[in-house]
């Protein structure tokens, strides 16, 4: 099967999807709760007109209770609970038992699109098993009212609508809706995906840049000098402030933290644990660079902002598959494409034909590439091979 | 039947047109299937015969019409023609004797036009169509007269407030999904431009180095360009349909690259064929930043180490970076070190080449959209000790 991701960057990638994920169904649970909230007191008023035992309005309300406080302490302390698709589950399964109790406690046909209601409120939370969940109860549900108590929908003076026809409207509003949700959670979740890969790419984008850099100036960021001048700083800023020096121990951590080992550095500053030496490593120059990354982004600020027009217009994704191309033009930019990925560059060195086969056939690029030259490439690969053999050699002459 | 099937399951890599014409086609379908089950039993309702010959008729020609925009690529129009379809004959049938039928047909409409998943068609379709049934609830004594409701007003009053209720949730579902969407798109483009100019000099550096390094640019090298040859040849053989002169239209891409696209489509006596082939290969060219370059750079970014942080890893802002205010003044101290020592932008010329002054810097911190980066606290900190940034770092 065809990997995923190629690098070495994927669990991170993986990793942050999951907390965009996380942080927008949290949201999502507090949008649910607000609206089972509004709804306590409507429900329970029907109820109570059409004559339930008080007893049963109270478990209606305990019902709810219980829903919301799940909720509630899944939103609240995440920390704690941080598998917020549990009370995802229980949400679900509470508001269709809720339901099927509502039509079976007030038998009138009016009643019956409540489940309808459910199925908008779960959808809320735009997940893919929480939409499969939703489509089928609201099947199930739907199929055992309709069997089991067909009176319900009897309404006087007009023909009976028979359960069939009941049951074909039902199909039709799950069969759109689970599509719908489909598509939608699919795109959305790609959605997430982009948007970590394309932070991790920032990345690679600005480690190219510094690998060039060096080549074309011949000299590394001179790690030393920034250490240097930031005791420099440290110093006088503390002696204008009448403090004492508290960074110069953490500037001595940061020279050391590219030749020592994390234990033997935890040994030799006590008042250091692995969490404030993960902190540092984000100023530490040599292995880790990060603050460079940093940096150099926040240099592009005031020409990475966007216009409002940027926000509203849909931009072709770069490919080598675009629409509006004729095929000897794909033809060509895949040629082109594979022949610069098998000759040295000023910025990366040629990758051999291997690493391309398997890089091509994961899901990031794969939709890149016209699905025809594609088949072609991978059933012929050994021949586009021998055809840069001599480009891919010339790195060895250089 | 099974591309469609095909396009869904890959819907994700669709763009927005493609995904609306999937949606129209599907519910094309639906709307077929709900016709042929539906229409026929208008001719027991009770309704004069114009009615029953003219509602099949307009249902027959509504369905072509989207048929027909489908086809001409007009998927906007397809969709609106579609949601006329279901529109019709939810009002047809709430008229007929079958209220309940009428009654669960606004929700099937409604579901359709979310279907879409377009706030704006949303608001104006799928509103109108809530206060027509709300009107229609409330005038139809036939569901007022429920048989087991204990209160005879309570039935219409839930009925209601159901469809009120599930136009509201999907509008709070339509914001909330546009809201969140928005913030990361805006966090998506941003990046993406951020990776356009580090592009823009990566290709800027290595035009400068061949030119400095008296390098053969590689668009300019034999070798290559037979390689390009051969693997275009290869793959052109292998196509069911030819393309009779490949070779020639390779040589023009390679002498593209030496040309002023723009004046070549701005010539008057350019051939068609010049003009669309330079369009097209605009997007190609090895010495431009353009989807070429931003395809290459991500397959050989996934074959780069890149960051080696993994905690904190996507956090840029100094508050969420560091937990404790030494930690902060070290990483705008080193911030301000970098920005003032290292070559971070295009000279006046062009190049890459330009290293900020102090003063640019600090008009840098203290602008608004730094705070992406460094809070105002951090900001204020920098300008009371101004003086001792300048002469330390």
């Amino acid at each position: 099967m065809a990997p995923k991701t190629i690098g070495v960057a994927d669990s991170e990638i993986t990793k942050q999807v999951r907390k965009i994920e996380h942080d927008h169904l949290r949201t999502r649970t507090l949008f649910v709760n607000i609206i089972l909230l509004l709804l306590i007191f409507p429900i329970t008023s029907v109820l109570y007109l059409v004559e339930v035992a008080l007893l049963d309005i109270v478990v209606y309300f305990l019902v709810f209770t219980f829903i919301i406080a799940i909720n509630s302490s899944f939103y609240i302390y995440s920390h704690l609970l941080p598998n917020i698709k549990l009370s995802m589950y229980i949400t679900t399964l509470g508001v269709y038992l809720l339901s099927v109790s509502l039509v079976l406690d007030i038998q009138s046909s009016s009643i019956f699109t409540v489940l309808f209601l459910s199925y908008a409120i779960i959808s809320i939370y735009h997940d893919l098993k929480v939409a499969v969940m939703n489509s089928i109860l609201l099947l199930v549900s739907g199929i055992f009212i309709v069997s089991q108590f067909p009176d319900i929908f009897e309404i006087a003076h007009t023909l009976s609508p028979s359960a069939l026809y009941i049951l074909a409207f039902l199909t039709i509003f799950v069969a759109l809706l689970s599509i719908s949700s489909f598509v939608l959670i699919k795109r959305k979740l790609h959605f997430y995906r982009q948007v970590a890969q394309i932070k991790e790419q920032e990345f690679k984008h600005m480690d190219i840049f510094f690998d060039l850099q060096e080549k074309y100036s011949g000299s590394k960021q001179n790690v030393d000098e920034y250490y240097n001048h930031l005791e420099s700083f440290s110093k006088a800023l503390s002696k204008a402030i009448g403090v004492e020096n508290v960074f110069h121990e953490r500037i001595r951590l940061l020279r050391q933290l590219k030749d020592s080992k994390e234990a033997t550095l935890l040994n030799k500053y006590p008042d250091y644990n692995k969490a404030d030496l993960e902190e540092l490593k984000q100023l530490e120059l040599s292995i880790y660079n990060k603050i460079s990354f940093t940096a150099l982004k926040a240099a592009q600020i005031e020409r990475i902002q966007l216009k409002k027009k940027e926000l509203l217009t849909e931009k072709n994704q770069p490919s080598l598959n675009q629409r509006e191309d004729d095929l000897e033009t794909k033809i060509i930019a895949f040629a082109v494409f594979y022949a610069l990925l098998r000759i040295d560059k000023a910025f990366f060195r040629a990758l051999s034909h291997k690493q391309i086969v398997k890089t091509i056939q994961s899901e990031e690029v794969r939709h890149l590439v016209d699905d025809k030259i594609l088949d072609i490439f991978l059933k012929n690969d050994a021949e586009f091979d021998k055809a840069t053999r001599d480009i891919a050699l010339s790195r060895v002459k250089s | 039947m099974k591309r469609l099937i095909e396009k869904v399951r890959s819907s994700e890599f669709l763009t927005l047109n493609e995904a609306l014409k999937v949606k129209v086609s599907l519910v094309m379908i639906f709307l077929l299937i709900f016709g042929m089950m539906t229409v026929p039993i208008s001719f027991f309702e009770d309704f004069a015969l114009t009615i029953k010959i003219v509602v099949p008729l307009v249902f027959v020609a509504l369905f072509s019409l989207t048929f027909l925009m489908l086809i001409l690529d007009k998927s906007r129009l397809a969709m609106h023609f579609s949601i006329y379809t279901f529109l019709g004959l939810t009002v047809y049938y709430v008229g007929g004797s079958g209220q309940l039928y009428g009654y669960l047909l606004l929700f099937i409409t409604l579901t359709v036009i979310i279907f879409y998943q377009d706030i704006t068609t949303y608001i104006l379709y799928g509103g109108v169509l809530t206060a027509y049934g709300l009107y229609y609830i409330q005038t139809d004594e036939n569901l007022i007269s429920t048989i087991t409701d204990t209160i005879p007003q309570l039935g219409p009053i839930i009925y209601q407030s159901i469809l009120i209720g599930f136009f509201v949730v999907y509008l709070i579902h339509f914001i909330l999904t546009e809201s969140m969407n928005e913030k990361l798109n805006e966090e998506y483009l941003k990046t993406q431009k951020a990776n356009d100019i580090f592009r823009s000099y990566t290709l800027r550096y290595t035009s400068e180095l061949e030119e400095r390094d008296q390098i053969t640019p590689i668009y300019e090298r034999a070798d290559f360009q037979e390689s390009v040859r051969r693997i275009s040849l290869l793959i052109n053989a292998e196509m069911d349909k030819k393309i009779e002169n490949l070779e020639e239209i390779i040589e023009y891409y390679f002498f593209l690259h030496k040309q002023n696209i723009t004046s070549i489509l701005e010539k008057n006596n350019a051939s068609p064929t010049a003009i669309k082939y330079a369009e097209q290969f605009n997007n190609y060219l090895i010495n431009k930043n353009n989807d070429l370059n931003t395809v290459l750079f991500e397959f050989i970014g996934l074959h780069k180490e890149g960051l080696k942080i993994k905690i904190k890893r996507y956090n840029q802002h100094l508050d969420e970076m560091f937990s404790n205010k030494t930690n902060r003044i070290l990483g705008l101290a080193m911030i301000y070190k970098f920005l003032t020592t290292e070559i971070t932008q295009f000279d006046k010329w062009g190049r890459v080449n330009k290293i900020l002054s102090h003063q640019e810097v600090k008009n840098l911190l203290q602008s608004k959209l730094f705070r992406d980066f460094i809070s105002y606290e951090d900001m204020n900190f920098f300008l009371q000790n101004e003086k001792l940034f300048k002469e330390h770092l």
